[in-house]
């Protein structure tokens, strides 16, 4: 899939006759058109690129202005003075917790992370490269569980959840991702176990090694690529969740990230400037992931072709 | 033969039981969290169910209700604002998507930065997004507005705060995510053989036919699955709407989809019995289609035969 492959000029069979002044004239001809071409591709490219990026800009920029410049008619393109203290100033804003909010959210965040990576790696394991009996229909079952909607087992779940006083813990956003960690990152590591020679396992059983050896020692050290790409994505969408925690956190002491602005918003919504610096707080963390990372990204959508 | 058999035996046993050790957590979790889950929330449609009550069989009536009490449940209601939304969002995302992903499939320098600019909007944390927006389409002090009024624009929209508008702003919104199935066909289309352009080209063919005969036939594979997966995404939406209007589906009900009126029935008011019957009936109407897109898919759906 390398984009190196497409090559869009191929020589053209040569003509019969040559005439040098016609060859010339068509070349310029062509490299004229080739030129335009280009051009517009540009244009068109740089008018898109400024229009998805404005947002942001526009995001950040008022992040650092004080709240009555914000408002101002008409706006400044960028803050008359830097108002860097906007960024403490929300981050302690009296009756907002945002450094407990945060903790929680990482919290919950790495919690998840290592149930999901363990417990796929384990399963896509059994799943690559033992034969039982019944392994095609679990196979079968995990994969036709992503059609499901989420509130379809959320309402019985919630029930449960409320009996054993769950409800406003964090187990319920973080003890699920131990069993099996979703379908398609088993799914991505299966297809990724599946393709390590069968060699290499068969030399460590006869050297007497274990399965779970085998796993830990051959395949997950083989399968570094794969597992960093549903590590990303696993944090990304664990890191941006508004549903979750909005169903199962209800008091302000126990929120994440996202509902602790969500509940910021709705008590100081006209402090914009510290709204959308604590935004760009929240989103600072995924653009470093994003610009370290960024070939797993691309690698994981490309795999999986989910964009989570 | 005996002692071969008893060793086959023996690790056939081995192997069933260490390779349930090994998928024991996917197996476990289906029954737990999935499979019970199910079948619970099936019988509970069938009740009357506040949470602190006990639940009450009453048969079909939850179901009969949803299409019918649509003054008190707005449940139809609900179901049009979604509908409406999928209906436009889908065809955007899919056209810019392919749009977008074949201008970057063009062989020029600095395509890397373009395809990040376009990407990056997809890394963004709803909720950063959903305020984001928010501020920019505030309809007095937003800065299009601005823009438009310095434009000469005298009466811009006013997106969200007016139910005209509210629906179809958020259908824009979500052209700013295109990046994601954007990523996606961009793979679709460097895995189209070069050979195939190149025959058209001694046969005469411009770009614009090559687009039509090639490209399109060739990724209708890659479109299928945007298709799909867009359409459940699209049937499912929640946070954007929710953050942007606080939570009301406002002004006036014309941005309450159906999970956000789902979520009112179960997590704000607790009739555990209808939202399963609403969450039964969401998950049979993508059932449905994700069918008839199948079904379909034979008629448009253009796969290589295998050799």
């Amino acid at each position: 899939m390398s984009i190196a492959s497409q090559t869009s000029d191929r020589p053209s069979p040569p003509p019969a006759r040559i005439d040098p002044e016609e060859v010339a004239a068509s070349h310029a001809r062509r490299k004229l058109r080739e030129n335009l071409r280009k051009t517009i591709l540009y244009g068109v490219l740089l008018l898109g690129a400024v229009v998805f990026m404005c947002p942001l800009y526009w995001m950040v920029t008022t992040s650092l202005k004080t709240n009555a410049e914000a408002y101002l008619f008409p706006p400044t393109l960028f803050p008359q003075l830097l108002q860097f203290n906007n960024y403490p100033d929300a981050w302690n804003y009296e009756g907002m917790q945002f450094p407990r909010w945060t903790l929680h959210t990482i919290f919950i965040t790495l919690s998840v992370m290592v149930g999901v990576l363990l417990t796929s790696s384990l399963c896509a394991y059994g799943f690559a490269r033992i034969s039982f009996p019944g392994k095609r229909f679990w196979f079968f079952a995990t994969l036709a569980s992503v059609m499901l909607p989420a509130q379809v087992t959320l309402i019985p779940l919630y029930i449960v959840f409320f009996k054993i006083g769950w409800l406003d813990t964090f187990n319920p956003l973080i003890i699920p991702a131990w069993f099996g960690g979703g379908a398609l990152n088993i799914f991505l590591l299966r297809q990724f176990f599946m393709g390590i020679p069968a060699e290499l396992e068969d030399a460590a059983l006869i050297d007497g090694a274990g399965r779970f050896r085998i796993w830990w020692s051959i395949f997950l050290p083989l399968s570094v690529p794969s597992i960093l790409t549903i590590a990303i994505f696993t944090f990304q969408g664990v890191w941006n969740d508004f549903y979750g925690p909005l169903v199962f956190l209800s008091s302000p002491d126990n929120y994440t990230l996202a509902l602790g602005m969500n509940l910021f918003k709705g008590l100081y919504g006209t402090q914009t400037q510290y709204l959308m610096a604590m935004s760009t707080l929240m989103t600072i963390p995924m653009i470093i992931l994003f610009f370290v990372a960024q070939r797993y990204f691309i690698r994981g959508i490309v795999l999986t072709g989910i964009n989570r | 033969v005996a002692a071969i058999r008893l060793r086959h035996t023996k690790k056939y046993w081995r192997d069933t039981i260490q390779g349930y050790l090994f998928i024991g957590p996917v197996v476990l979790g289906l029954l737990i969290w999935t499979f019970g889950p199910m079948i619970a929330s099936l019988v509970l449609s069938f009740t009357d169910y506040p949470l602190l009550k006990s639940p009450k069989w009453i048969g079909l009536q939850n179901y009969i209700d949803i299409f019918t009490r649509n003054d008190e449940l707005r449940a139809v209601q609900s179901l049009q604002v979604t509908a409406t939304y999928a209906v436009l969002a889908l065809p955007l995302g899919v056209v810019l998507a392919l749009l977008v992903a074949v201008l970057l499939n063009q062989k020029l320098r600095g395509m890397a930065g373009f395809r990040t600019a376009f990407y990056l909007p997809t890394i963004i944390p709803a909720v950063a997004s959903a305020f984001m927006w928010s501020w920019l389409l505030q309809p007095d002090f937003g800065i299009l507005n601005s823009i438009l009024k310095e434009l000469g624009v005298a009466n811009p929209p006013r997106w969200m705060a007016e139910p005209e508008s509210s629906l179809l702003t958020l259908v824009l919104i979500s052209g700013w995510g295109v990046g994601g199935s954007m990523i996606i066909f961009l793979a679709g289309l460097q895995s189209i053989p070069d050979v195939l352009y190149e025959a058209a080209k001694i046969d005469g063919a411009n770009d614009w036919q090559m687009f039509w005969r090639i490209t399109l036939p060739q990724l209708s594979p890659t479109i299928f699955f945007i298709i799909v997966t867009g359409m459940i995404g699209a049937l499912q939406y929640f946070s954007t709407a929710y953050l942007m209007t606080g939570g009301t589906g406002g002004p006036l009900f014309s941005t309450y989809f159906y999970n956000l009126n789902l979520y009112d029935k179960a997590f704000k008011w607790l009739f555990m019995g209808l939202a399963s019957a609403m969450a039964w009936v969401l998950f049979l109407i993508i059932f449905v289609l994700t069918l008839i897109i199948f079904r379909s898919s034979d008629a448009w759906v253009y796969y290589e035969v295998q050799r």
